[in-house]
């Protein structure tokens, strides 16, 4: 195996199997299938062949982060979905002030980005 | 193998029902979660409440672990001979075993309803944070991971690839502990931070950094030297920019690892000198003169960025 094929992507360029899923997530099939039904876990396509289903590798991180939890506090799996909604709203909103500050220049005076729009005289 | 007293972990007597321990342990685990307390003997007190509730919250880990009797915290001991035949372990491999890893064996034996003999025990996984500069994370890199592992501390090299950016995660297969009794090995979870770079800040595959100018380049138009993490490039900044302008150099971004490229965005302002000379001062005074450029009337927006 080479080394590029030992490194998964855990993002939504990638995806894993039901059985990938439960593998690294520790959970059974059975209860990833009950987080589908929650609304908890969302399969982006289920394979035309064997009908299984198919994840986004976005989902792992915070999938692991949950059971962590669940583990972590003795919480059930409706639980485990609910924080994975939570977690997964954490992270989108990270990755948003990460972008939103990136396009913020450094110095001081960034009145193009942030506040009130310059003033114009009415009949300039 | 070592003796842990995990009722006095927990802190409850060892008569304590379910729902006396399942409060106990709760208690304990909000106090001392990782994610909430920093103290340097948080993750080992953690750790060690987390495995005794692991055994005592299951009623058969519990009734086997209440068949060894009470004994001192860390005594040496030797499960009972009928436990070796259960696991398909002979006594010798019981003194490198931890007292959890038995009660983890038994629920997965449990679970999968499997007979007797070697029980397979998958790996360990390991989670961590990598911080990479940016030109690192651009072009790949190596970097040395530390581990603690049942052997002690464990140095690995991973291969960063290129293409990751702020909080990408990545699966290393089976590069985590080794699997036992033909388990599969554990796998290595990595956690990527960028390190702040002087000049660039980076959105996704894409960077942005701030670009001065003088008013005469700004007005006039000017070609400017301007750095890439491929070494420097020349920027046309057209005439008539405005302070604000974003001028984008395509493909010039971080490399996203299929391929392809973010791009290179230069956010204008424009900036003056601190103090003028006489000369300077004269020209300005005549620009200001000869101009009738308003820049608060409404018309004037046609360098919209």
């Amino acid at each position: 195996m080479t080394a590029a094929a030992q490194v998964a992507w855990l993002d939504a360029r990638e995806t894993v199997s039901v059985t990938e899923l439960s593998r690294v997530s520790g959970l059974t099939p059975a209860e990833l299938q009950e987080l589908v039904e929650y609304g908890a876990l969302a399969p982006v396509q289920r394979t035309q062949v064997t009908a299984t289903l198919v994840f986004s590798a976005a989902c792992v991180a915070p999938l692991r982060h949950a059971v962590r939890l669940r583990t972590d506090y003795d919480l059930d799996l409706f639980m485990v979905g609910i924080l994975l909604d939570y977690l997964q709203r954490i992270e989108d909103l990270e990755k948003q002030v990460r972008s939103l500050k990136a396009q913020l220049p450094k110095h001081a005076h960034a009145p193009h980005h942030e506040g009130p729009e310059p003033w114009h005289e009415p009949h300039g | 193998m070592k003796y842990k007293d995990y009722y006095a972990a927990l802190g409850v007597p060892r008569d304590a029902d379910a729902e006396a321990i399942k409060k106990a342990y709760r208690k304990l685990a909000r106090q001392y979660h990782p994610d909430v307390s920093k103290t340097a003997d948080t993750e080992a007190k953690f750790k060690e409440i987390g495995e005794a509730y692991a055994t005592l919250k299951d009623p058969e880990k519990r009734a086997a672990y209440d068949e060894l009797g009470r004994r001192p915290q860390g005594q040496e001991f030797r499960p009972p001979p009928d436990w070796a035949h259960e696991f398909g372990a002979d006594n010798q491999s019981f003194e490198n075993v931890d007292l959890s890893d038995l009660f983890d064996m038994l629920g997965r034996r449990h679970r999968s309803g499997a007979q007797r003999g070697p029980v397979p025990m998958p790996g360990r996984d390991y989670e961590t944070t990598v911080r990479v500069s940016l030109e690192d994370a651009h072009r790949g890199a190596k970097v040395n991971l530390n581990f603690e592992d049942e052997g002690g501390e464990r140095t690995l090299e991973v291969t960063i690839p290129p293409g990751v950016t702020e909080g990408q995660r990545l699966r290393l297969r089976g590069k985590g502990g080794k699997g036992r009794n033909g388990g599969a090995d554990g796998d290595i979870y990595l956690h990527i931070t960028l390190a702040p770079h002087p000049v660039f800040r980076p959105d996704n595959h894409d960077l942005h950094f701030d670009l001065a100018l003088a008013p005469w380049e700004a007005a006039l138009g000017a070609e400017i030297e301007v750095p890439t993490l491929d070494g420097p490039v020349l920027l046309t900044v057209p005439p008539s920019t405005r302070s604000g302008r974003k001028l984008r150099l395509r493909g010039r971004g971080l490399s996203n690892g299929k391929g392809g490229h973010g791009d290179l965005y230069a956010i204008v302002h424009i900036d003056m000198p601190a103090t003028l000379t006489e000369r300077e001062r004269e020209l300005f005074k005549e620009l200001a003169a000869a101009s009738h450029f308003n820049p608060r009337a409404v018309a004037a927006k046609e360098n919209a960025s």
